[in-house]
């Protein structure tokens, strides 16, 4: 057969299944959970951060399972483990006999139906910023039986963040500290303007210089670092930084960075205090927020880091 | 031709100071860091491009298939493995040589593997034999890269996938300094020996009849090229297509010899990636890693050469 | 000038040649005749020096093959092999300039002399009218000129050839073959070729070696090697032997079986 009939009969071909694929898949979300009657005793945390809002609630004696993860209190290495972040192993957590699951991003989307059709009450989150914290937190409270305990939580949380604001109030927008929040450095990724971090950067009173970029975490040129010409520079690996601040200060092209100038490259916060979307994020804000805006007006010596 | 051929890199590496995010005016051109980062890139792309090319010249004309390439005989697969491992333990991060030190050993270790799986007893290393081995030994650590791709979480898996895609990312003289040596040896060891190469694609026996100490020439070969394609690849992580398009465009530009091909696909292999990465840097806010680009606009300007050759220069 | 002393080879350890010895004066033109898996073209790539073999030594010029240096037994022995490549996007004449490489030290180019010597060869063979065309664009005979000129351009005292009329029509059978013996009675070119052809091999050759599986079955000139007994005993075919026409030489005469 000539050439544009086979193109044709190729598409068809191809074209056939997707289609039929598509039609099926086109069903009703499934339900989200529901609260139980009474208050869940055996619960299973399946994100670090809902393993703090729990302890934090009083409830770390009632969760049998927790992720690889989840070190903090300490008190919480003693919990038996059921897998990976987002991806726990099914038969240990069922083994547990759970009352409810709690879960942020689950990597295998369908296995919260899975684990509902079994009988287990299964709560998904969404936490991508403040708003949502919060949120999450009253609906854990609403699950686990623990709503006044929740909302004081958040009361807390706010109070803080309040804190925190305070010590940018005054400054005009465009006079606050121009932040690069650098995620990782090998590739050079950075944070966008939806994921969390903006907004732990923008409640510390500060501005992210990628805000523009779209995607959470963008791998970008290190140019647009040197176009940016950010105040700061705040270290976000999710390991902790040694001798980055050093390193960056060395790299092609980036001496003349206001952030490299001036010695204002922030490597000691605790990555946990920036990345869990927890309970301790708003200390973390806090810090950063005392960092961004010293209480006392003096500004630290511009040191000069060597040129490579 | 080559005068072609210069002018074409040198308007690439114009292009690319010129490319990218930002734009600096011409009268700050020498001074500015912007143009100092570009340039880092540009040299990187230069050496990696040459180097993975003139690589790929060497295979296919040991190994007598068009489809040999830099990879063929698993060096990616090990220094992949390397560059993973290195990741998952923890030791990437600029500054750090953990990442580039060891895929360059996870290159070697293939090397020799491979090498000595395929080796006879008396001290031969007849092709096919190379071939095969070169394809196992890829698989099983391909498979172990695998593994730890699928175990690793968010950032670290990220990461991964970063490397095996490419980057000519160049925030220090690191990639430079672990490159630039094995692959200008290389190059000069191709340039000199290229008569040898010639004789090879007769067949290995004609070639001994000619005078040509195959055993010793072929080791000598892979050797260099392997060096070439593991410094490479430890620098900018595995840049696909390069190796196996640009010779057969060299080929098709300047015919099959060797002692004008060598010099010619060094030059289209750095002015092919220079190119591509302008491209990658600019044609969106995040950059896309090179080993898509190559690939994206290798595959069809190859296509376009392909059909509209007259010239008999093909294999 | 070529001596094969009690030479044993093989693959691996099957072994193809068994005990073979011969002498080959300088000058002489000597054909190596059997049958189908005999061991002609392994004791040639013995004789040729890329196959070691595992018993005994080969002798060019009373030095043993193994301590010749390889770019000087290129400059002494020339071998044209069975399977040419056919994808060589080569001209003629490059093709024919890789000849002289044992001549050129490892790096250097060529000179007016080399280039000389190949135009040489390239009209011996008969094939200067196609120097500038693409090894991809001639005929299979084309090519196989084109790679004797190549043999050629060694400027060996021995040339090796291994069943260099495979692929010619009678035409160019005879014309290679003529040229190959002028050569060896002009220039005292010696010369031995593997032969399938029994009666191609009677015409030209001053004396043959028959292989029958792996050994030594007979050595000698042509009358004392083609006899019709010697031919059924090791191709276990029955023919004639008459003399040739126009040459004497022995010439084999074959007739269809019947039941």
């Amino acid at each position: 057969m000539n050439r544009a009939r086979y193109w044709i009969a190729a598409a068809a071909v191809v074209g056939a299944p997707a289609v039929l694929f598509l039609c099926l898949s086109a069903r009703a979300a499934p339900a989200a959970g529901e609260p139980a009657r009474k208050p869940p005793q055996r619960i299973v945390s399946l994100a670090p951060s809902v393993t703090e809002m729990l302890f934090a609630l009083g409830l770390g004696d009632r969760i049998v399972g927790a992720t690889d993860h989840c070190d903090f209190p300490p008190e919480a290495k003693k919990i038996p483990r059921v897998g990976g972040l987002g991806r726990p192993n099914v038969e240990k957590l069922l083994s547990l006999s759970p009352d409810i699951v709690i879960a942020t991003d689950l990597e295998r989307k369908d296995l919260a139906e899975a684990l509902r059709r079994a009988g287990i009450n299964v709560l998904e989150l969404k936490i991508g910023n403040f708003a949502e914290l919060f949120e999450a937190e009253r609906k854990i409270g609403d699950a686990v039986g623990e709503p006044e305990a929740a909302a004081r939580q958040v009361r807390e949380m706010r109070a803080q963040l309040d804190a925190a604001a305070k010590l940018s109030a005054g400054v005009p927008r465009d006079r606050l500290p121009k932040v690069f929040i650098e995620v990782w450095s090998d590739p050079l990724i950075t944070a966008g303007g939806r994921s969390f971090l903006d907004d732990v950067i923008a409640r510390a009173g500060g501005v992210n210089v990628a805000h523009d970029l779209v995607q959470d975490y963008p791998t970008i040129n290190p140019e647009k670092v040197v176009q940016w010409n950010p105040d700061v520079i705040l270290l976000c690996y999710m390991t902790e930084a040694k001798d980055a601040a050093a390193q960056i200060a060395g790299r092609i092209g980036w001496g003349g960075i206001k952030a490299v100038r001036e010695g204002r490259i922030i490597a000691d916060i605790s990555p946990d205090a920036l990345l869990r979307p927890g309970p301790r994020l708003v200390a973390g804000v806090l810090q950063l927020a005392e960092r961004l805006h010293p209480p006392h007006a003096a500004q630290p010596a511009p040191r000069n880091p060597p040129e490579k | 031709m080559f005068v072609i051929l210069l002018a074409l890199l040198a308007g690439a590496c114009a292009l690319s100071l010129l490319a990218g995010p930002s734009w600096v005016p011409l009268s700050e051109m020498p001074e500015s860091n912007i143009v100092r980062m570009r340039v880092a890139r540009i040299l990187l792309g230069i050496i990696a491009g040459a180097g993975l090319s003139v690589s790929g010249v060497i295979f296919q004309a040991l190994l007598r298939n068009p489809l040999a390439e830099p990879y063929v005989l698993g060096v990616s697969s090990g220094a992949g493995l390397g560059a993973a491992v290195a990741i998952v333990l923890g030791l990437s991060g600029t500054g750090v040589w953990g990442v580039p030190a060891l895929a360059f050993i996870g290159a070697l270790f293939t090397i020799l593997l491979v090498y000595g799986l395929a080796r006879t007893s008396s001290g031969a290393v007849p092709v096919p034999t190379l071939l095969l081995s070169g394809v196992i030994v890829g698989a099983v650590l391909s498979s172990i890269l695998m593994f730890i791709v699928s175990t690793s979480e968010g950032e670290k898996l990220h990461n991964v996938m970063w490397w095996l895609l490419g980057s000519l990312q160049a925030l220090d003289w690191r990639p430079l300094e672990i490159s630039a040596p094995p692959v200008a040896a290389g190059l000069l060891l191709a340039v000199l020996l290229s008569r040898d190469l010639n004789l090879m694609t007769l067949g290995e026996e004609p070639a001994a009849h000619l005078g040509l100490n195959v055993e010793q020439t072929k080791k000598l070969f892979f050797l260099v090229a392997s060096l070439m394609t593991g410094a490479t690849v430890a620098a900018c992580g595995l840049i696909g297509f390069v190796g196996l398009i640009v010779p057969h465009i060299a080929r098709l530009i300047m015919g099959p010899d060797h002692r004008r091909l060598v010099p010619a696909a060094a030059l289209a292999g750095a002015t092919f990636l220079v190119l591509a990465d302008s491209f990658a840097r600019s044609v969106l806010p995040v950059e896309i890693p090179i080993g898509v680009v190559t690939a994206f606009l290798g595959g069809p300007f190859f296509l376009f050469i392909l059909r509209r050759r007259t010239s008999p220069y093909w294999r | 000038m070529l001596s094969v002393k009690n030479v044993s080879a093989g693959y691996g350890r099957k072994l193809v040649v068994r005990d073979v010895t011969m002498r080959v004066a300088e000058g002489e033109f000597v054909g190596l005749i059997g049958p189908n898996g005999s061991g002609k073209t392994t004791l040639l790539r013995v004789i040729s020096g890329v196959l070691a073999p595992s018993e005994g030594e080969v002798l060019l010029r009373d030095a043993p093959l193994r301590t010749i240096g390889k770019r000087r037994l290129a400059q002494m022995m020339a071998c044209l092999p069975q399977e040419l490549a056919s994808d060589l996007a080569f001209t003629v004449r490059e093709i024919v300039l890789m000849g002289r490489s044992p001549h050129l030290s490892r790096i250097g180019r060529e000179t007016r002399q080399d280039s000389e010597a190949a135009e040489k060869a390239m009209a011996l063979a008969d094939i200067a009218d196609i120097a500038d065309r693409f090894m991809t664009e001639i005929s299979g005979g084309e090519r196989q000129r084109a790679f004797i000129a190549m043999c050629l351009a060694q400027e060996p005292q021995i040339l090796l050839l291994d069943e260099p009329t495979s692929h010619l029509d009678v035409g160019h059978q005879l014309s290679l073959l003529d040229l190959v013996k002028r050569l060896n009675r002009r220039s005292g070119m010696t010369v031995v070729a593997v032969f399938h052809d029994l009666n191609l091999a009677s015409e030209y050759c001053d004396r043959l070696l028959l292989l029958h599986q792996g050994r030594a079955e007979a050595l000698g000139s042509p009358q004392e090697v083609l006899t019709a007994e010697i031919i059924r005993r090791v191709y276990q075919a029955k023919v004639l032997t008459e003399p040739n026409l126009v040459s004497g030489k022995p010439h084999i005469v074959i007739s269809a079986g019947t039941d």
